[in-house]
């Protein structure tokens, strides 16, 4: 499959996953330089992604093979009801009563080179404290945490912090839960044997 | 009946239980091989060494280097011997005693670590008396060594505390960092990081005492270890100022065992970046060190899960296996259980039913020695286990213990692994939880001592 053809695939499937979450739109690739430091003004509908700091992506998990995506961000209105949301391999799934009114949930990843090919992405709304817990799910399968001993879903609080995780039935996305949004990605915290030096 | 074969765990039978021939009981595991019949079998992948074959002139072989090796242990000890009667006729008691404590290294280094002990704490009764504690100093930190290594971690830090403390009393800088540094490693040996990183920054203050240029190797030591402290607490830039420090003194100072714990260290630092392909170079550049086999053990488990992340189960299984029989000849239960460990992740990833031999064998050593950590994070792996294999109420059971364990240790926020336990307990609990992928946790320690 040529490049070309395959980005074409990936733009209808992102579309369709945008339709597919009701009232959404999607935006256009933000800038490298944005993405990944910029980390004051933006809002939930704006294209310019606040992802950590460019030396904190070493942390996460990276994909094996970088998705070659031309929209960088999809959103969904979503009310009391629930509803869901997924964007290339991430997820959000809002329950019943997590949100008193119509709410604009979105998905923004990185687009610049480095930080494109982490597993990582900023969850909206910001500052929005959930009734009850929304599940959000991360590409695993076709990661460099396939397989590998202690995946966790981190969140960034001046620091990646890991916070758990379980890997769906099909092995596909490991899954955590929130009641606020923010920076997220995967990673894996084994720490391999203890060996230590003197005494 | 004719026998062309017979298995390790048939051959032990039939020894009888005498502790000299504990020599022979560890070549006849060396000299063991797959059963090749059984090469095909779906569970051959999980076998463990008692299950592996040795022909008669394999048996043979293993007698004679038995022999061989029992004689030279023999002659050591008696060669050693000399020296120690010699000083205690020679009215020479302090000289004695460090004889003893040498005597005592040299079967530590030939993995004879309860031995080893003896020696040391015959040298310690010995120095009691003594004005002059140099030796006491010396032989507390000895016995703290050995404890540390055979898993008593308790013992161990009593010794070494021991050892500090009269260090200090006495005006000895040097042996007191020493054993200061092996405390350290005793917390880190527990899985408690911050403990070690603040017991490692206030011994490496104490160098600071010293004349400029003095104790370099004890530094190189502590440079090591809060590197490692650090990586663990995922702090991974004051991690790397730490390992640039270390590979300087290495750099300068010839000790090929502890550039390797160094290059396995970093090798795990390179990992936690995300920089793969450099950290199998590191596992690989240490492997090549003249190292004992604890380490060679505790490195190839590390390799073994590097290869089982990049989807290589029969690499993985291959360094399984050069773990296990590393870590037998290393005599350390620390790293045996942590090999089993590792061993268990590759037999779960498989999805192999009969991978909870493993899991089994590691708590039974974690629980028997105390190694608290080691415990959780084997408990936490074996109930994902467990849960894959319609043991719901037991996985439920392992993983409340491995909170509870966690939550004493307090590492909440430090390596995930209580987050994660609760996250799938809670799943668990609730009925919901679909554990058949969930990702296991940290990989658990294994045998530390220089």
């Amino acid at each position: 499959m040529s490049v070309k053809f395959r980005n074409a695939l990936l733009v209808v499937a992102a579309t369709m996953v945008s339709l597919t979450a009701g009232c959404s739109e999607a935006g256009t690739p933000v800038s490298p330089r944005d993405a990944l430091n910029t980390r004051s003004g933006a809002t939930a509908a704006s294209t310019s992604t606040t992802i950590a700091p460019n030396e904190s992506l070493v942390y996460l998990a990276r994909f094996k093979t970088k998705p070659q995506i031309t929209i960088a961000w999809a959103k969904a209105w979503i009310g009391p009801a629930g509803g869901r949301v997924d964007f290339v391999g991430f997820t959000v799934i809002v329950p019943p009563g997590a949100v008193d009114k119509v709410t604009m949930f979105t998905i923004k990843l990185p687009v610049d080179p480095d930080g494109s090919e982490h597993v990582v992405a900023e969850f909206g709304p910001h500052n929005t404290q959930f009734a009850k817990p929304i599940t959000i799910g991360f590409p695993y399968r076709g990661t460099t945490l396939d397989g590998v001993a202690g995946a966790t879903v981190v969140w960034w609080n001046d620091g990646w912090v890991p916070m758990g995780g379980t890997v769906s039935a099909d092995g596909s996305q490991l899954f955590t839960t929130t009641s606020h949004f923010s920076e997220y990605g995967t990673a894996s915290f084994r720490g391999g044997v203890i060996t230590a030096s003197g005494g | 009946m004719s026998r062309s074969e017979a298995t390790v765990e048939k051959i032990l039978g039939l020894l009888p239980d005498l502790e000299d021939l504990e020599v022979l009981r560890l070549r006849l595991i060396g000299a063991a091989m797959r059963d090749p019949d059984k090469e095909w079998e779906s569970s051959r992948t999980i076998t463990t060494i008692d299950k592996w074959i040795v022909s008669p002139e394999a048996f043979e072989a293993a007698l004679e280097e038995a022999e061989r090796q029992v004689q030279e242990y023999v002659s050591t000890l008696h060669a050693g011997l000399v020296p120690v009667f010699r000083a205690y006729f020679g009215g020479n008691d302090a000289d004695a005693a460090l004889h003893l404590v040498s005597l005592g290294e040299k079967l530590e280094e030939r993995g004879r670590l309860l031995g080893a002990g003896r020696c040391y704490r015959s040298a310690l009764s010995v120095s009691m008396e003594f004005t002059d504690k140099a030796a006491q100093v010396l032989a507390l930190r000895r016995v703290g060594r050995v404890s540390l290594k055979i898993g008593d971690l308790h013992e161990a830090a009593s010794y070494y505390e021991r050892s500090a403390e009269l260090a200090r009393d006495s005006g000895d800088l040097h042996g007191e960092v020493i054993a200061r540094t092996g405390r350290g490693n005793v917390f880190l040996l527990q899985g408690r990081w911050s403990d070690a990183e603040r017991c490692y920054l206030e011994t490496l203050a104490l160098t600071d005492t010293a004349v400029p240029g003095a104790l370099l190797l004890e530094r190189g030591h502590i440079y090591n270890n809060l590197a490692n402290a650090n990586t663990r607490q995922r702090r991974l830039e004051e991690a790397e100022r730490w390992f640039e420090r270390a590979l300087a003194v290495w750099d300068a100072v010839s000790s090929p065992l502890d550039l390797g714990i160094c290059l396995h260290n970093y090798a795990q630092f390179r990992e936690a970046q995300g920089r793969r392909e450099e950290a199998a170079r590191d596992y690989e550049a240490a492997l090549k060190l003249p190292i004992p086999e604890w380490l060679r053990s505790s490195i190839a488990t590390d390799l073994a899960l590097w290869w089982l992340a990049e989807g290589h189960l029969t690499q993985a299984e291959e360094w399984g296996r050069v773990a296990e029989e590393n870590a037998i000849a290393a005599g350390s239960p620390y790293t045996l259980a942590a090999m089993y460990v590792g061993r268990g992740r590759v037999a779960l990833a498989r999805g192999d039913a009969d991978g909870f031999i493993f899991f089994e064998k590691a708590l039974e050593i974690a629980r028997e020695k105390g190694y608290l950590s080691l415990e959780a994070e084997t408990l936490v792996d074996y109930a994902t286990f467990r849960a894959q294999n319609d043991g719901t109420e037991e996985a439920v059971a392992y993983l409340e213990r491995a909170c509870e364990i966690l939550r004493g240790l307090g590492a909440r926020g430090i390596s995930g692994e209580l987050e994660r336990a609760e996250a799938a307990l809670e799943e668990l609990r609730a009925g919901v939880g679909d554990l058949s992928n969930y990702p296991t946790g940290e990989t658990p320690l294994a045998a530390a001592g220089d």
